[in-house]
């Protein structure tokens, strides 16, 4: 029924959509609270009632849940369905020292499938296309969906593989590649690399660019369109469970289709949590409405977006939103991958057996090269009058991290005196 | 018997290095002998001086990370051979050298090799039992 469910779910008529939105919330709301600790507690601390929900717009008696609360219940604290129900287990990097664990069902498994398939074929891959993934290991669970979604429709996949940007330019212009799934970031610094050395983009059979993680501005659209010769389009997902195409664009490229018959969306108020007048921006808000083994109640995503109220040209009545650049959680935005201080600083603590008195980090966005850069600032304990310890330290320190978050990270050793306010750990992107 | 050697850790920055002679010569501190060894980011620079306390005290309180180090100062003959005697020595004993630097001593003909062995105490060993001669940190402030 799921499968069927998705492919003509887009086009529902919405005083429908609203019903079955709250037939399925009621379902998970009352699921999530009889099979899960964390909620059911979390429900009683709040005095909120399963039955409350009326409505879909009481669902703002329930409390929230955060992106910290998932990696507390590490490892399978939050599933709601018995182990041996589950069929896959994934693992995203999560805010502090455990990653992010979720589980999957198998009918999760071919709902997610579907999902991804009904983004990636709104971009109008098909069978004759060649699909390049390339994405960071932090996002590794997206690219295991594409590459089942787009195998589901036939294209030749090349699967993620952590390979160099010298190696990823050379199999998409070798390999004939005509669809790339990455990340905004990555796109433009393969632009500038492909351009760089001479390519002329009416060579490469590249005419697709599915790009997730991170907003696309107006801005680079027209920088990667204009300069390759081809159409973006942005996919919006969560990396803490699989879903790229958790909101997708249609052809017309104005807003994200939100995928309403899988989960409720609100955009609230990042302060006070309640609703923002439509049309307003705010944070948006996710409650899973499909999903069996991993259900999200009114999960905080940190993304800023706009609901978009006007019905889309295109006919699909999902609701469309405009995902906008900047986060409001304290997590930054590296290559699609959401790191957080407090994740940084408990994995260096670990490595260096001590817990760094002085650091900084900054993102940097080169012409060819990002990710995170780290600060670490030499005091009487990381120091040593040995270059060979302190090299060691930067080694161990950028080793674990680029494992941890899955996204590169240089370490650098400054003076505890040159690292600018102390109160501004986060630093200005680099270019 | 040991000697004292004062670390100053110095980003690879343009003006550092003079920042931190300016601070040493406003409090009089002399440098009797230094080593930087450096990479493309940092540098460590190790330092001699007439008076590590003092000089220790003004770079911290400028705002630099320093640490006292003891290493071995060894007096040698100014000739041909006379590190190598001493390298032979710790090879044969199976100490590792972690950096070493040197200067000319004041006295005639001979020469000052600052060592950090690993391990040091194994390496302090090997020079007393040689004979060779070690000079303290008063020696060393007193030239």
């Amino acid at each position: 029924m799921l499968e069927t469910d998705v492919k003509t779910g887009q086009y529902m008529d919405p005083a429908q959509r609203l019903q079955r939105q709250l037939e399925l919330l009621q379902a998970t709301i009352n699921r999530a609270h009889g099979t899960v600790p964390f909620y059911k507690n979390r429900f009683m601390e709040n005095r909120a009632e399963p039955s409350s929900v009326e409505s879909l717009d009481s669902i703002g008696r329930l409390p929230f849940t955060y992106r910290k609360d998932l990696a507390e219940h590490y490892p399978y604290g939050l599933f709601a369905v018995p182990l041996r129900d589950i069929v896959r287990i994934h693992t995203a990097p999560g805010l502090g020292v455990h990653p992010v664990v979720s589980g999957y069902t198998r009918q999760d498994l071919v709902i997610w499938r579907e999902i991804a398939t009904r983004a990636l074929s709104t971009a109008g891959l098909g069978a004759s296309d060649i699909l390049q993934i390339c994405l960071d290991p932090g996002l590794a669970n997206w690219g295991r969906d594409y590459k089942d979604a787009a195998e589901a429709l036939g294209a030749s996949v090349i699967p993620l593989t952590s390979l160099s940007m010298e190696k990823q330019r050379m199999i998409l212009a070798d390999y004939k590649t005509s669809v790339l799934s990455t990340t905004p970031t990555f796109a433009v610094q393969l632009m500038n690399t492909l351009l760089a050395s001479g390519v002329n983009p009416n060579e490469l059979a590249l005419r697709t660019l599915v790009l997730a993680g991170e907003p696309l501005t107006p801005e680079t659209r027209q920088a990667l369109e204009e300069g390759l010769h081809l159409t973006a389009w942005s996919h919006y997902g969560l990396s803490e469970v699989p879903g790229p195409g958790l909101a997708f664009e249609c052809e017309e490229h104005h807003g994200l289709h939100l995928s309403e018959d899988h989960f409720l969306a609100e955009i609230v108020d990042p302060a006070s949590g309640t609703p923002v007048p439509e049309g307003e921006e705010g944070e948006l808000t996710l409650t899973t409405l499909t999903t069996r083994a991993f259900p999200l109640i009114r999960f905080r995503t940190g993304d800023r977006m706009r609901l978009i109220p006007e019905p889309c040209p295109c006919g699909r009545t999902l609701r469309r939103v405009q995902w906008l650049p900047g986060r409001l959680d304290d997590t930054v935005l590296i290559r699609g991958v959401k790191v957080h201080q407090d994740q940084i600083l408990s994995h260096m603590s670990r490595v260096l057996s001590l817990v760094p008195r002085h650091f900084r980090f900054r993102p940097v966005r080169g012409e060819t090269a990002s990710g995170l850069e780290v600060w670490l600032g030499v005091d009487n304990d990381v120091f040593s009058d040995e270059v060979k310890i302190l090299e060691g330290r930067v080694q161990a320190v950028s080793a674990a991290l680029s494992q941890e978050l899955g996204v590169p990270v240089s370490v650098r050793l400054k003076e505890t005196t040159q690292m600018g306010p102390e109160n501004q750990k986060w630093m200005p992107e680099a270019l | 018997m040991m000697a004292e050697q004062i670390s100053v850790f110095l980003e690879n920055k343009a003006g550092r290095l003079a920042e931190m002679a300016r601070i040493l010569a406003d409090a009089s501190i002399n440098i009797r002998a230094l080593s930087l060894a450096d990479t493309s980011d940092f540098g460590v620079l190790r330092l001699i001086v007439n008076d590590p306390e003092k000089a220790r005290t003004v770079l911290k309180d400028n705002g630099f990370t320093v640490r006292r180090t003891e290493v071995a100062a060894v007096e040698l003959e100014d000739r041909p051979g006379g590190l190598l005697a001493v390298l032979d020595l710790m090879d044969d004993a199976g100490v590792n050298i972690e950096y070493m630097y040197a200067y000319a001593s004041p006295r005639g003909g001979r020469a000052v090799m600052i060592f950090r062995f690993d391990p040091m105490e194994k390496g302090l060993e090997v020079i007393e039992k040689a004979g060779l001669p070690l000079m303290e940190g008063t020696d060393l402030q007193a030239w």
